[in-house]
């Protein structure tokens, strides 16, 4: 069954039917959400708010653009949320570890930071970086594909991957030599 | 070669998007030596979390639907408490911008400038090119504002 017949079933009321988007899409949203914002925890939550949004939102999908679109550009903002939350996070647990070491050493320090799973390379380019990467890598998407995920122009969108791209092989060039 | 690197120095120092895609559409596309330096789709690949990686997602339906299910019942919650509640804030901010309003008025009306404006002016003689004249003292409504005019007596 195609998309548009999902969607379809879906605003008659079929709750069930979600389902069946959800199974489909859920492998390459929670690939994406952990490539940009880097932790399990996180990228499960956002998937979770995508598809929540996407159920919501369902009566004002355009059938002429792919879901697949939709859903990645809906997981990129949400990500982006993530993201900002987190910066404002850490500047408040930063502020708390210094105004009152002892009182945050005494909890557990864990549950504050969550294990990232993006090492190495990926530590070294932005999240903006790291989704064009992944959308040309594993999605073949052209630039005017990637900037409409990005709700960026189709310059910027290659830019950031003319970086990516070119950061990755000077690594990968300094770790040959 | 010395071309790729002025268009490689040109990409660092130019300030805006749009140039440096310039620069990548009209040469580091097309350049094979430009295109060395830049890592394919199969050198990336292995850096990035693939679909297949991805497990565990089992659960993630279940608390989509027990969500989905509660915006559900939000949704079908009366609708009259919730409009019980906006007539109430509509009421008292009326109620604030009418108390507001009528207070204003009768302060304003019992401004003691207008009372006193006889008292605090007062003009014994006025001359204009050496003849007398006649001066007017006024107050706008709702100003502090005093004018004193004075004309010819023609």
């Amino acid at each position: 069954m195609d998309d548009k017949q999902l969607i379809e079933n879906c605003l008659k009321g079929d709750v069930d039917e979600f389902k069946k988007i959800v199974d489909k899409y859920r492998g390459k949203t929670m690939a994406l959400a952990l490539n940009i914002l880097g932790n399990k925890e996180d990228a499960e939550d956002a998937c979770q708010d995508v598809f929540m949004k996407v159920y919501l939102n369902l009566d004002k999908f355009d059938f002429k653009k792919s879901l697949n679109n939709w859903l990645y550009s809906i997981l990129y903002n949400r990500c982006l949320d993530y993201l900002r939350k987190k910066r404002r996070f850490y500047k408040f647990f930063k502020k708390v570890k210094r105004d009152s070491f002892q009182f945050v050493n005494k909890k557990n320090s864990n549950s504050f930071e969550r294990q990232p799973i993006v090492q190495g390379v990926l530590k070294e380019l932005s999240h903006k970086e790291r989704t064009v990467l992944f959308l040309w890598a594993n999605e073949g998407y052209t630039s005017e594909e990637m900037a409409s995920v990005m709700k960026c122009s189709s310059s910027t969108a290659r830019v950031h991957l003319f970086k990516a791209r070119k950061k990755i092989k000077a690594i990968l060039e300094k770790e040959n030599v | 070669m010395f071309r790729c690197k002025a268009i490689n120095f040109l990409f660092i120092i130019l300030p805006l998007k749009c140039w440096r895609d310039f620069l990548i559409r009209r040469h580091i596309q097309e350049c094979p030596e430009c295109q060395k330096k830049l890592a394919g789709v199969e050198e990336v690949k292995p850096f990035l979390i693939q679909e297949e990686e991805v497990g565990g997602l089992e659960g993630l339906w279940p608390e989509i639907k027990t969500k989905l299910s509660q915006e559900k019942r939000k949704k079908l919650r009366p609708l009259r408490p919730r409009l019980r509640w906006a007539f109430r804030a509509v009421g008292l901010f009326v109620a604030i911008a009418a108390g507001i309003w009528l207070y204003r008025i009768f302060t304003l009306d019992k401004s003691p400038l207008k009372e006193s404006l006889v008292e605090r002016f007062q003009i014994n003689y006025i001359r204009i090119e050496d003849k007398p004249a006649r001066a007017f003292l006024f107050q706008p409504h709702d100003s502090e504002m005093i004018f004193v005019w004075a004309e010819k007596n023609i």
